[in-house]
Formats: C-alpha cells, structure tokens, sequence
C-alpha cells in the first residue's frame, strides 16, 4: 500500500514537473512578442521573422485627439495610426525628404493664377480601421470641430494658421474672445465641392508644397465623426474623443490594437493603407518605462530597438559604433516673465542683457554634451532648401552671434548695475522654474545660480529655484495673464521640426496673437513677423534671409528670451535596424517609421 | 496590660538599618538598564559619530559642499592608501572602446589603461570594455575625491554630510514641534476630558485621517519646497500620535491620590498638568521622539525623491539619492554611500529608541 502511495506522489510530481516546464517554455516565448522568433526553416534560410519595432517611452500618450494633443508622446500614436491627406517622409535617395499623397489621391490642384484657390481631391477607397468610409466630409468635419470656437481647441491656431494661412479659419476659431466678430462657418476657406473633393481658400499665395505640408500635420489630421460626436457634451465645449481605444479609431499605416496605459501600446500593420508598401514593421510596441536606467538596461538585454541617451549615459556610449550623432530642431533657453509687478525690472532691456550675458553657455555645453547657443534660430533652419543653404551659415547670421558663447560676466555686471541703479534696487531674488523630469534645467539653474552670484555679487543677487512637475511647470507659466507673479524665467524647450523649412515659424511665439508662454508684446516686432508669413517674404530666399537676420536682430538686441544650448541627438539602434536615411533629415529624424529589420542579424 | 510588662524590642536602639548603596531614581535605574542593551549603546555610538561626522566632516577636505568644477564632473571615489589595494583608485570601465585608439597616448594617457576585456565586433567594428585610471585620464592625477564628485563637479563627501546635517536638523526639528504641539494639545485635551477632549480628539481624528502622502505632497506643492515648507509638511499630521499618548497618559495619572491632593490645596490647573502630571510621561515622550526621528529623516528623503525636497544650492541625504538614482547603473557609487548612511541612521536611531522604551518600561524597573 506504501508503495502505491510512493508510486502516485512520484507520477503526480513527475506530472507537475512536466507541466511547469512546459509553461515556463511557453512563458519564455511570450517573453519577446515577435522579435526574434522565426517561423520553420534552417539557420541560413531565408527567415520569415515578424517585423517588429519595440520603443520605450518614459510618458503614455495623454490624448489621440489631434485637436488638443500637444505632447511629442501624443504625436507618436498620430504618426503612426492617423493618416493625413498628404505624408512626409524620407525619399527612397535616402538623403532628402518627399511629401506623398496618402489619403489624398493627387497632389493639390491650383484653381486660380495666385494660388489662393486649392482642390484637394481624397481617394475613394480608403476607410477607417472600423469600416467607415473616409471622404470630404470627413475633412470637412474634422477642419469644422478643430476650429470650433466653443470647443477652443489648443491647436486651433495652427489648423488655421500654419504653414498656410485659411481664410477666416483664425476669426472663426477665436470669435468667442472679448471684442471678436461673429463669423459664420460659411465665410471660412473650407469647402465641399463633391463627395471626395475639398476647397481650400488660403488668404494668401502659397505653393502645392505648403498646402501639402499643411494637410501633413499632427492637427489637420481626421477624426471620426461618430464618436467625436458620441463623446461631447450637453453644451458642446468638450469631448472624450480619442481618451481611450473605444473612442478612437485608426487610419493610418498602422492600426492601434491595443492599448494597456501607462504600460504597453501596440500597433498592427494596416495593409489596406495607401503607403503600405513604403512601411516594413509588421507591429510596433511602444512600453512605458519612466526610469531612463532601465530604458538603457532594456537596449543593453536586447528588448528594445532604439534609445535616446543623454547627459548621464552618453559618455558611456559615445565611441559605441552604433551611435549617431545629430544636430537637432531644438534650443533650450528661459522664458522671462515681463508682467510680474513685483519685478518690474524685468521689463527692463539692461537687466535682460545682463541676464544674457551672465550665461556661460560654454560650460553648459561642456556638461550637458550640447551646443552652447546665444542664438535662437537652429542649426538645421534652411533660407533655401533647394540649395541647400542653412540660416546659421550665413556670415550674416554668424555675425548676430556674440563671443565666448555670449558669456561676458564684465559687461553683464555693466548693465546689471546700471539697471539696478535705474530700479532704486540693492538686491534682488529672482525665481527660476524648472521642470524635477529633466536634468538639462536642473543642471543649468544650478549652475547659473552660483555662477551669476559671483559675477553680479553674493549680497545683490540670488537665484531661487523653483522645482517642480513638468506640467505644473508649464501651468504656472501659461498662466502668466491670470497669475502674473508666478515666476521672473522659467525654463523651456524650443522643439520644432516644421521650423527646419519655416524657420519664420520660429519667433511665432512672441507675437501677440500667438504668445502663450511668453509675455513679449511689440507691435513693430508684430509687424516683423507679419512680413515674414507673407507669400513675398516666404518665397523669395533672399527676401527670407533678410526677415530672418531682422527677426533674430531684433530677438537678440530685446533680449526676448534667454537662449542657452541647442541640442544635441545622441541615438542609438539596435544593429538589425535598417534605417531609411544615411543622416538625420530635419523634420523626419531618421525616419524609423519607415526603416525596416534585417531579419538575419536578430539575435 | 500594665506597661511594665512591655520592653523596647531590638536592645539600647531603635533605629533603621542604613542603605550601604546610593538611591536609585527613575532616570538612573533607565540609564543602567540602557546601559545593559549592547545593540542600543552601539546604536548611540553610531548616532554619535554620524553627528560627529555631520558637523565636522565637511571640513576634512578643502571642497565646499557647492563648488562647482565643471571639469571634473562625475569623478569615482579616490581615497589614498586605499588605492592600492584596488579599492576607490579612481578606476572606471568605459564599455565598447574602439580597440584601434587604445595605444593613442593622447586619449589614453600611459599607464591610465587599467585592464582590456570584453573584446568585440559591433557594426564591423572591433571594440572593447576598457578600465582606466579615470583621473590620470582627465589630467586630474594629484586630485582625490573620497566619494567621487557628482554632474557638476561637487564633492560628494562634502555633500554627504553637509546632507546629514540639514536632514538631521530637519527630523529634530520637526520632531520638537510635534512633540511641542502633542504635549500641550494631548495635556489639554486628557486632563480636563468631556466635551473638550472628545470635540479635540475628533478634530485630531480628522486630520489624521487623510492620507499622509496626499496631504504632505499638496501641502509642499501649494507653499513651494524648501526647508521650511518640508518641516511644516512633517508636522501637520505628525503631532497626533504624540497628542495621543500625552492623553492617556494624563488619564492614567489624573485621578491619582496626589493630583486629587494638590487640587484640592487649589493648585492650578496649569501647574498641575505641567508640574505634577507631565513629568510621569517624560519617558514615552522621548521614546516617541527617538522612534519618530528616523521617520522624520525617511519621509524628508521620500519627499526630496520625488522632487519635493528643499531647494538647491542646499542639499540632503534624500536630495543626493534623487539625483544619484537616475544614474544608479552607470555611476552606482553616488547612490552606495547615501544609501548607507541612511540605512545606518535609520537603523541606529530605531535600535536606540527600542532601548530606551524598555528601559523607561516601569513594569521592567529594577530588572537586572
């Protein structure tokens, strides 16, 4: 009986033992959705692999409603799932970009001899990931509710206004403002001519390329009418649209199939899409993971395909053969508060300068691995991209930059003193927000508040810094009409693909119509500005160059901001990734979104 | 009876038998049994010597706890004698290094290249892990920093302690007040009882009962971070438990024999809570003290871990493992030696405050 007992213990065992192998193997399996595994042949053979490509990012997405997504993160999910009339991306020489049809059937056809007048015809085909069909009303709709003046969206502006400027579309938006007149949707440049053709009325003459670029971006992208509808409230000021997966559907090369927030997204390939075969990956997963350490861990074990290192890790990469080394769209600099009536030297331009000129930029660059920058425009802004010709290497512009990085502390200390005397000030506290995310603020503030100390004197000045979250931080600096003692400078990122063509775009900021972070308010600026967008200014290389060098003159001499570092892009891909570009393309980075994996190298 | 059948017992003498050993009051029977608890003396010792180090360590070298050398940023610890025995000698492993440059004395100046291993082909490149002498490297040769130096060329033994310093101050602070605010609010509220007491213990209740971390997190987000705003953050709930005991210590002492006695001679009420009453609760209010310290530090470290801190250019244990967090796999020294300080205060501080709850335990009095 013992025995048969001893029997059943051992079989019963053996059993579980087997069974736990077995799903340990099945767990590894999951381990790695797609990548690495092969489906039948020999080592050698042609390999059948799924294609996938596996980012982490440190933030979800906040929102795919692309009237009111405003974070890189929320682009993401854009590119990838939303289709637009027309696409950018990397042209097949690998060294330029092209602007492609994709849910448009042609390029914009020009209706007028000024080229104010345009039809843009969508294809008959195409369909949302649910089935619906996709035509001019959808457009029209779409164009309609990102413009609707009770639902205020954030991106408004830019449907409006952009790379081509719609007729009334501006009004329209913003007739809701104190002071506004009414104007009816009727008088906006947006129409139906039939079921798959849309008009578009711009106020000025534009070219096909800035109408097609215009239909390409983040804002003017579709929305699906039901359950933009299905998700707004009683007094029609808001909607739950593209809040979560039941609200949202795709249209673009990808389709969004899953979506666990806060930890995994992924996105499945869309045959039917019209660029189907300009894209390689079979899915693409995108995990959450706010710790940039175990990001780098991830890419060290070979779980993710790319990352972006910074201050901290990239001196541990940086002779790694599989870094590339780019300039980018982005400059880092310090808004300054002009409103605060408690500081009202700030509305001073020596106190300005003296700020400026106490930045040792140089050292910023040292220790942050950027480029020191007492300029605004970027590296990468072309006054003719035909030719190839960037803004910064103009003698011109190189002229604007002043020496050593800007970094003068004897003339800093000149006007510092000069406008404290001015003030009646014998010391002053001046409160500097920064973002507790980031390490380039912080590194900078920290320095910057012992450095100027020094230059300006211990018992005069005192930089107190403000830490705190990234969005707070962006709040309390919005908030500068309501709230005007919240901050003297806070820090920002300047980041901006578009502007690498539009560097105009550039200073569009500090005009009066469009400042939200900054408080700068000139007319003569104003006007500056205005003759930039113009089609004369626009389109004219020379005449582009000339309102540049004006604008950045102006900028510099009213010290409008307090430029630091322009950075740097230190990236690193996994080796199986075949990029579709030799070098980083302004605007499209290195276009992963269209790079493809070379099955024989995974590990 | 008559009296002369009686006779004084015991001879000519009548008195007591003399003490041959001193009176023993409540506080010294504590220390001797305090005494006894060897985890609690060697706790002391630790506490000690880490104030010792807070208060004088910053001046064993010639940094200060900000300056800045943008040179010399994120050097690894380097402690002379220790250096050669291979500990803390400034080495550090630069991982995938072309192979090609190792002989190029300009990059590697001779002798800075320690060891070579990993070796290995990356996109056709031949590469490997190489360990140097980081400061012979970088032209720092003659420079030793103990603990290394942090991203903008601190100190990071200056750091530490100038760090234990302002995080000690902020857990002894804080604890004073509450215990402050406890003392008073718990004597009020348990000697006069009723409505008083239930009407104060209720409001306490209340306050309690928001969650800590919420409330301490709107707190400092609302007032702005800083030193200040941290101890104020620590008190807001923490006076409760100390209100608590302080009430039921006045309900165990209040109708005691002699405060009936005093009352009724018409002393005050205020010298009856104070004088008579308070003192008998002298021994859990410093044990809770203890206990509440190493808290204090935690919870000053959780918030400056979440960006919550004070404000730079000062600097705490919790605002050096913030920073030193988020480079913990490439340069894991910057967290090592606030991790260990931390957890040796945390430790010490609880061991030392259990011995000192056993030894003001009235019910282990004259325990030997």
């Amino acid at each position: 009986m013992k025995k048969l007992w001893y029997r059943i213990a051992a079989m019963t065992l053996a059993a579980l033992m087997l069974l736990s192998f077995g799903a340990c193997s099945d767990d590894q399996q999951n381990e790695d959705p797609g990548q690495g595994q092969t489906q039948g042949g020999e080592p050698g053979q042609q390999e059948t692999a799924e294609k996938v490509w596996r980012e982490a990012l440190p933030v979800d997405a906040s929102t795919l409603n692309p009237h009111t997504a405003s974070l890189n993160y929320d682009g993401i999910v854009s590119d990838y799932c939303t289709g637009n009339l027309y696409r950018e991306m990397p042209a097949k020489d690998r060294k330029s970009i092209e602007l492609v049809p994709e849910l448009a059937e042609s390029e914009p056809e020009m209706q007028d001899e000024e080229g104010t007048v345009w039809n843009i015809k969508v294809r008959e085909n195409v369909k949302w990931s649910n089935g619906d069909p996709i035509n001019a009303d959808t457009f029209i709709y779409s164009l309609k509710m990102g413009l609707d003046p009770a639902l205020l969206n954030s991106r408004a502006t830019m449907i409006a206004n952009y790379f081509i400027e719609i007729e009334n579309a501006f009004e329209y938006a913003m007739q809701a403002g104190e002071g506004q007149e009414a104007v009816a949707w009727e008088d906006v440049g947006i129409k139906k001519v039939d079921d798959y053709t849309l008009q578009i009325i711009t106020t000025v003459s534009y070219s096909a390329d800035d109408v097609m670029r215009h239909f390409n971006m983040r804002a003017t992208k579709p929305v699906h009418e039901g359950l933009y509808e299905a998700g707004m409230n009683e007094s029609r000021t808001a909607t739950t649209y593209g809040t979560d997966l039941d609200s949202f559907v795709s249209c673009g090369p990808w389709t969004f199939t899953d979506w666990v927030k806060g930890a995994e997204r992924t996105y499945t390939k869309n045959p039917d899409s019209p660029i189907a075969d300009r894209v390689y990956f079979d899915k693409v997963i995108y995990r959450i993971v706010p710790d940039s350490g175990t990001r780098l861990q991830m890419f060290e074990n070979g779980e993710i395909d790319y990352i972006e290192l910074d201050m901290n890790t990239y001196p541990k990469y940086k002779e790694d053969p599989r870094l590339r080394v780019s300039k980018t769209v982005s400059i880092f600099h310090f808004e300054i508060n002009r409103v605060n009536p408690d500081q009202p030297i700030f509305q001073d331009v020596e106190f300005r300068k003296a700020l400026f000129y106490a930045m040792d930029r140089n050292t910023f660059g040292q220790l942050l691995y950027a480029e020191p920058a007492p300029y605004y425009v970027h590296h990468l802004a072309y006054v003719d991209p035909d030719k190839g010709i960037l803004y910064r290497d103009l003698p011109e512009a190189q002229a604007l930059v002043p020496e050593n990085g800007g970094y003068d502390p004897e003339l800093a200390k000149q006007y510092f003193d000069s406008a404290m005397e001015r003030a009646g000030l014998d010391k002053i506290k001046v409160k500097m927000l920064i973002e507790d995310t980031g390490d380039v603020l912080k590194v900078m503030g920290e320095y910057m508040q012992q450095d100027m100390q020094k230059i300006f004197g211990e018992d005069r000045f005192e930089i107190e810094i403000v830490n705190m979250p990234d969005q707070q931080k962006t709040a309390t600096m919005k908030a500068w009409a309501t709230q005007p003692t919240g901050y003297e400078i806070g820090g920002h990122l300047f980041n901006n693909a578009a502007t690498a063509l539009y560097p105009y775009l550039i200073f569009r900021p500090y005009t009066k119509d469009y400042n939200t972070y900054s408080n700068y308010n000139n007319p003569e600026y104003d006007a500056l500005y205005a003759k930039a967008e113009s089609a004369e200014y626009r389109l004219d290389p020379e005449k582009k160059k000339e309102i540049l060098l004006a604008l950045e003159k102006e900028f510099l001499d009213d010290v409008m901001n307090l430029p630091t570092v322009e950075w740097v892009g230190y990236n690193l891909f996994a080796e199986w990734i075949v990029l579709p570009v030799d070098d980083f393309l302004p605007s499209q980075g290195y276009g992963v979104m269209f790079a493809d994996v070379d099955t024989t190298k995974l590990p | 009876m008559p009296q002369s059948l009686f006779e004084p017992a015991g001879g000519e003498s009548l008195s007591a038998n003399p003490f041959h050993t001193k009176p023993v009051g409540f506080f010294k029977d504590a220390f001797l049994r305090l005494k006894k608890n060897r985890a609690s003396v060697i706790s002391l010792g630790v506490i000690l010597l880490i104030g010792f180090l807070a208060i004088f360590a910053p001046g064993f070298n010639e940094h200060g706890f900000n300056d800045q050398q943008p040179d010399w940023v994120n050097l690894p610890p380097r402690i002379p004698g220790l250096e050669k025995l291979g500990i803390a000698d400034g080495g550090r492993v630069l991982t995938n290094r072309r192979t090609s440059d190792l002989n190029d004395t300009e990059k590697y100046p001779e002798g800075s290249v320690l060891e070579v291993t990993n070796r290995k082909t990356i996109n056709g490149v031949e590469v490997a892990d190489v360990k140097v002498n980081y400061y012979m490297m970088i032209g720092a040769e003659d420079q030793y920093f103990w603990m290394g130096t942090d991203y903008l060329g601190r100190d990071l033994f200056t750091r530490l302690f100038v760090g234990a310093r302002i995080s000690l101050v902020i857990a002894f602070l804080s604890v004073l007040i509450n215990i402050l605010i406890g003392v008073v609010y718990g004597a009020i509220a348990g000697y006069y009882g009723g409505k008083v007491d239930m009407v104060m213990m209720r409001i306490a209740e209340v306050i309690g009962s928001v969650p800590n971390i919420a409330i301490v997190t709107m707190f400092i987000l609302f007032f702005g971070t800083g030193m200040l705003s941290v101890v104020l953050a620590l008190v807001i709930q923490g006076w409760i438990s100390a209100a608590q005991l302080i009430r039921a210590q006045f309900y165990r002492f209040k109708g005691r024999e002699y405060v009936l006695a005093a009352r009724t001679l018409g002393v005050r009420d205020a010298t009856l809570i104070f004088r008579h009453i308070l003192p008998n609760s002298i021994g859990p209010i410093i044990t809770t003290a203890m206990i509440s310290i190493p808290s204090a530090i935690f919870s000053e470290s959780f918030l400056a871990y979440i960006g919550l801190g004070i404000k730079a250019p000062l600097v705490s244990i919790g605002v050096l493992l913030s920073d030193a967090q988020k480079t913990l796999l490439q340069l894991p020294y910057q967290t090592f030696f606030p991790a260990v300080l931390i957890s040796a205060l945390m430790i010490a501080f609880n061991m030392f405050a259990n011995g000192l709850r056993d030894a003001f335990d009235p019910a282990r009095r004259g325990e030997e």
